[in-house]
């Protein structure tokens, strides 16, 4: 797969609603959810699989860039279920000399698996309607308290915020790259895995080298703007929820509940 | 020897996830003759870089076609050989380095293209010394310990030893001091003499491609606006200003001197300007 190609946790700017939604009410939704995950299985997993689709559906965000963003995990999702599927003992269902697949083990893989799928997803849809900066500002809002506890909050979503502002540089710088070393031969698309391996190196050397300049001329650039970590800094823009945000991660939270319901 | 590369009514958009796109170049058809030296001008964000890496084949048209002499290039093993063909200097190149020597740096796309031994020795040296760097003394150097300018020789060594028919630099003189600008520009002619290859050059600033280019394109909001040579572009034949570009001052002030009736031979060359303005100050002098 082209680096190009990878999707997950990438930012998209196009408005839908629930881009509207305050950051700190999203990722109370999306922990609160990702506990229903691990406490659903059978019939209440796939009616969740279903309600989340079509939330994003209504929401209208592109559910096939959301599904894309599985390619990037495929490998875990796969060794997930080949080691619930061979390694869980129950009934033997299939036998070949050390390797045996039993009920169980079919059902945990596809249990297990599918979890990892839907976890995937619930990560995508908040990273792809929430803007990095936003959600550094929620989680510090959300982390404040801490502070009391001499926790140094701001040090630490200053530096979440500063990482997570350089992803689509990042990303960009590592696209430029990609093309720039194909421009002198590399492989990069190549179906050969291992020809693709091998080019890989000329990407990442010359990624680290410029995030790592970028990253030593941020300091000095942040210095000399009088950053003081620590110090009460204010926002240019508050977080505030709104009403109609507030009901709509309620019915949400409600709707986790009930699922839970299904015979 | 190069042959002629044509667009024709090519479109491209970077897709901005779901169904959005944003569009950077459109309809834009033009042909690059053999030998041609070509400067793409166009302000920042007008898709003169896009269109470099779609010279290149290394981005694929959304629409329109693409022809390299009397072949379309269409499809993957097309693609890929026609990329054997064209070199692409990207912006910044210093930023794609990363060989532990310049040597091997050099050497990484011949490599790419199964070049050993001696002809891959030949096109290493060749290429260094088109761009004037000494291997006796850079070799074995880390190209991270060059100079910035040896570092944009260095990339640009690295493409040459492709040894492209199309050659296409996108920004190549930005951040470049005057002996790495002239350096940059001298190693270019060469090429351009020695293998006969087309050129283009992309720039927002015509100053430093003016004596090079034998055509100008235009490039504004995506679309090809007008290609014309540099007697064109002093004679006022596109509205720069309109495009988000100026003439370089000596240029203005060629072209002042033009539409007051004084002949300039050659409007860089500071000798000549001012032999046309002693002229232009004799005949306000007659005039008097």
């Amino acid at each position: 797969m082209p680096a190009t190609e990878i999707t997950i946790g990438q930012y998209i700017p196009t408005p839908t609603l629930l881009h509207r939604v305050d950051p700190r009410l999203k990722f109370g939704a999306v922990v609160i959810a990702t506990v229903f995950i691990f406490i659903y299985s059978g019939w209440p997993l796939l009616a969740f699989a279903g309600f989340l689709l079509a939330l994003l559906a209504v929401c209208r965000l592109p559910l096939l860039r959301l599904l894309k963003a599985l390619r990037a995990v495929w490998v875990i999702v796969f060794i997930t279920f080949l080691l619930q599927l061979f390694l869980t003992p129950g009934e033997v269902l299939w036998h070949w000399g050390f390797l045996s697949i039993t009920d169980t083990g079919l059902a945990n893989g596809l249990l297990f698996s599918g979890r990892v799928v839907i976890l995937v997803i619930l990560l995508s849809a908040l990273a792809m309607t929430t803007a990095p900066l936003k959600l550094a500002d929620g989680l510090e809002s959300m982390l404040r308290p801490l502070a009391r506890l001499r926790v140094p909050v701001a040090h630490i979503t200053t530096v979440l915020s500063i990482t997570l502002m350089f992803i689509p540089g990042i990303l960009d710088q590592s696209h430029k790259l990609v093309r720039a070393q194909m421009a002198r031969g590399a492989d990069l698309e190549s179906a050969n895995l291992w020809r693709r391996v091998k080019s890989v190196l000329p990407v990442l050397v010359p990624l680290f080298v410029k995030v790592f300049h970028d990253a030593d001329e941020l300091a000095v650039a942040m210095d000399a703007r009088a950053y003081g970590g620590g110090m009460r800094r204010t926002r240019l823009y508050p977080l505030k929820i709104h009403v109609g945000e507030a009901v709509l991660t309620a019915l949400f939270v409600a709707a986790c509940v009930g699922i839970l319901f299904i015979p | 020897m190069a042959l002629r590369l044509r667009l024709e009514d090519v479109s491209f958009s970077y897709p901005l996830g779901g169904r959005e796109e944003a569009p950077a170049i459109s309809g834009v058809s033009m042909s690059i003759e053999p030998g041609d030296i070509l400067c793409l001008a166009g302000a920042n964000g007008s898709g003169k870089s896009t269109l470099a890496q779609v010279c290149t084949g290394l981005l694929s048209p959304a629409s329109g076609a693409l022809y390299y002499g009397d072949r379309r290039i269409q499809g993957r093993s097309s693609l890929l050989q026609f990329r054997r063909s064209a070199g692409l200097l990207f912006q910044n190149p210093e930023d794609q380095l990363f060989a532990d020597t310049v040597e091997k740096d050099i050497a990484f796309g011949p490599r790419n293209h199964g070049l050993r031994g001696e002809e891959l020795a030949r096109r290493v040296r060749d290429a260094a010394a088109l761009v004037g760097l000494s291997l006796d003394d850079l070799a074995s150097r880390s190209p991270f310990s060059l100079s910035g300018g040896e570092q944009r020789r260095a990339a640009l060594a690295g493409v040459l030893a492709l040894e492209p028919e199309v050659l296409v630099l996108d920004e190549p003189f930005i951040g470049l001091d005057y002996e790495g600008r002239t350096g940059l520009a001298e190693a270019l002619m060469r090429y351009h003499d020695e293998r006969g290859a087309s050129i283009v050059i992309v720039t927002h600033d015509l100053s430093y491609a003016w004596s090079l280019a034998t055509r100008f394109g235009l490039i504004s909001e995506g679309r090809l606006e007008n290609v014309m040579t540099s007697d064109g572009m002093l004679a006022g034949d596109a509205d720069l200003a309109s495009l988000g570009m100026q003439l370089p001052q000596w240029g203005a002030l060629a072209r002042e001197l033009m539409r007051a009736g004084i002949a300039v031979d050659d409007p860089a060359d500071p000798r000549s300007l001012a032999g046309a303005m002693a002229k232009r100050k004799e005949a306000a002098g007659a005039g008097d």
